[in-house]
């Protein structure tokens, strides 16, 4: 008949497994957790790309600029076709502009009568600095990070969270 | 208190709880030992193995233009992949081991004996998959050790009289290591390995309750017992802990190894393989020519052979091995001759291959520029590389050096309607450098 030492060593055993059990447990679920949500969360950095030269653009007009960009995604890397507008200032600073529009995700034009972006689907108005004019869109056009170095442009080409009024990272 | 009455709840409508408890219950004869825990911490490994070779898959491309950089991307930038691939890499190393010592523990406790040979049938069976899973794994990463090590393993049926060829083709899948190899040892590492060893895992288990373990040879010692939970269940999770522990150690502070991207054209590699296969690399290294297949084939089977009819052979019911010197003198001797070539192998650099007259660095760097260019992705050296262009085997004898330094620049000209881009930008000493490269493809 077990006595009450051996009740209470069996017990004692009895936790000790289920402790070294847990602990073993924790031990591979929080690698292999971090393992597979963690590429799902990560920020995808961009890299600058080369998307034209300066020559290109007239002082306050509207072009729109396609280049390659180098996508690099889990271990493979492709080269992507991607365009921007870019507007280029009297001080030989560029802003340059996602092509998509922050409403639900169309391209929209330069309309060079009227001297406004027009987004064709819904009729978002934005004007030469991005600003909201018009339109269901909730906020103005996305900026994109640009550099001009030696007559070059280059520009992080970033992905944004569309139909809310902040500038959010995709 | 819920988890009591779901279990009512379930036993109640099976009626298993009787024979379950029975089992987990169930008195060890001769007492908890951490020497019987040997067979738990396998199961564990397994599942180690299981468990870290999923989740490997996540990321895993099986084909020679993605795994070594898959593999590359799992070790170094997925989160925690390096202790995931560690886990993977550590925990056969320990596999390896605690299969050994199992083999040894249940000869020297005479467990092969009656009753319990289909026990040991099912195990021997179990111990040879370990070491097939082990030799089809090492490819999957596709570096210099994989590609090469693969090579050479392959090889060694080769050595068969008569159907040895035609073995080397059915591993390859062809003449050569090559993409349809690494598919195929893939499928038989990820898929069909495991779902036998699995099988042969349950006809083990189901028959360690049909025979019982082999309990101490000394009957006064035999006569002690202790119930399997929770007293054999603690040594059991005591020693999973501690090996656990040290495979997730070793994952840390020896992170798994990812040489180079397989080059089947650098023949200045030197293969070695992983060091529970050193015993044999070691037999061949005594055994050449005519007498090379007693090393490659006849000693390897005949301790196949060997472990299969032992409980047939060796009849003597007496299981305490002070009383089975043949027996026991055999298993030393063939531990010996284990340890002994393995160390031997370990500390021997090896032998300097035959094709080791030293490269031209331009050719080096030629065949680096090859990689980095992405040559691969439409060019095949020895099966390795895409379909889309001719594949540049033996292109050193085909064409002279002026033919191939102006075809990179302007591959029209010299062949008209190629799709290949011009590499006109490349300098001229870089150009030189693929075009000594590519003449020393003979």
């Amino acid at each position: 008949m077990p006595d009450d030492t051996s009740e209470s060593r069996r017990r004692f055993l009895g936790y000790a497994i289920g402790g070294i059990a847990g602990a073993i447990a924790f031990g591979y679920a929080l690698p292999l957790a971090n393992y597979v949500v963690g590429p799902s969360l990560k920020k995808t950095e961009e890299e600058w790309s080369k998307v034209g030269s300066l020559d290109d653009l007239k002082v306050e007009e509207p072009a729109t600029l396609t280049f390659s960009a180098y996508m690099k995604v889990g271990w493979t890397e492709r080269k992507v076709e991607a365009d921007i507008w870019a507007v280029r200032h009297a001080d030989g600073t560029v802003t340059v502009f996602s092509p998509i529009c922050p409403h639900l995700g169309c391209g929209y034009r330069w309309d060079a009568a009227a001297k406004n972006f027009a987004c064709p689907c819904h009729a978002s108005i934005y004007d030469i600095t991005g600003k909201i004019l018009g339109g269901p869109a909730p906020r103005g056009l996305d900026t994109l990070p640009a550099k001009v170095e030696g007559g070059l442009l280059y520009v992080k080409y970033e992905k944004f969270r569309l139909g809310i009024a902040e500038k959010v990272v995709a | 208190m819920i988890l009591k009455s779901i279990l009512s709840w379930a036993d109640e409508r099976l009626g298993v709880g009787g024979t379950l408890k029975g089992l987990l219950f169930k008195p060890i004869k001769g007492g908890a030992k951490y020497i019987f825990s040997l067979g738990f911490v396998n199961l564990f490994l397994f599942v180690n193995q299981m468990l870290t070779g999923m989740f490997m898959m996540f990321y895993y491309v099986p084909s020679p233009d993605h795994a070594y950089f898959a593999v590359k991307y799992i070790q170094n930038e997925a989160p925690f992949g390096y202790m995931v691939r560690g886990l993977h890499y550590w925990g056969a190393t320990a596999m390896v081991v605690c299969v050994m010592l199992h083999v040894v523990r249940v000869f020297v406790y005479g467990a092969y004996k009656k009753p319990r040979e289909l026990m040991w049938l099912s195990g021997a069976a179990m111990f040879f998959l370990v070491f097939g899973f082990a030799f089809t794994g090492y490819l999957l990463p596709w570096d210099q050790k994989a590609y090469w090590a693969t090579v050479v393993g392959t090889n060694v049926p080769g050595t068969t009289p008569v159907v040895g060829n035609l073995i080397v083709r059915l591993l390859r899948g062809g003449t050569d290591v090559s993409a349809v190899t690494l598919t195929r040892f893939f499928t038989i590492h990820t898929m069909i390995l495991p779902w036998t060893i699995a099988a042969f895992m349950v006809m083990h288990l189901t028959i360690l309750q049909l025979v019982d373990h082999a309990p101490p040879w000394d009957q006064n010692k035999a006569r002690k017992s202790a119930p399997f939970y929770p007293d054999q269940v603690f040594k059991d999770a005591v020693l999973m802990l501690l090996v656990f522990a040290t495979i997730a150690f070793m994952a840390t502070v020896r992170p798994g190894v990812l040489e180079p991207l397989a080059d089947p054209t650098d023949h200045t590699y030197n293969p070695r393989p992983e060091w529970y296969f050193f015993f044999l690399f070691q037999l061949l290294h005594y055994t050449e020519g005519r007498f090379e297949i007693i090393g490659t084939m006849v000693l390897p089977n005949l301790f196949v052979l060997l472990m299969l009819i032992i409980p047939f052979i060796d009849r003597n019911p007496e299981r305490d091995p002070g009383k089975r010197p043949v027996a026991i003198s055999g298993l030393a001797a063939a531990l010996l001759g284990y340890i002994a070539l393995t160390t031997i192998a370990a500390v021997s650099t090896g032998p300097v291959p035959i094709s080791a007259a030293p490269e031209k660095p331009t050719v080096t760097e030629g065949r680096q520029l090859y990689a980095k260019l992405g040559c691969i992705s439409c060019h095949a050296i020895n099966g390795v590389g895409g379909v889309v262009a001719p594949a540049l085997d033996h292109v050193g004898t085909r064409r002279d050096r002026q033919w191939l330094a102006g075809h990179f620049v302007d591959p029209q000209k010299y062949a008209p309607g190629s799709v290949m881009p011009k590499f006109d930008y490349l300098t001229k000493e870089d150009l030189d450098r693929l075009t000594d490269y590519m003449q020393s493809l003979k």
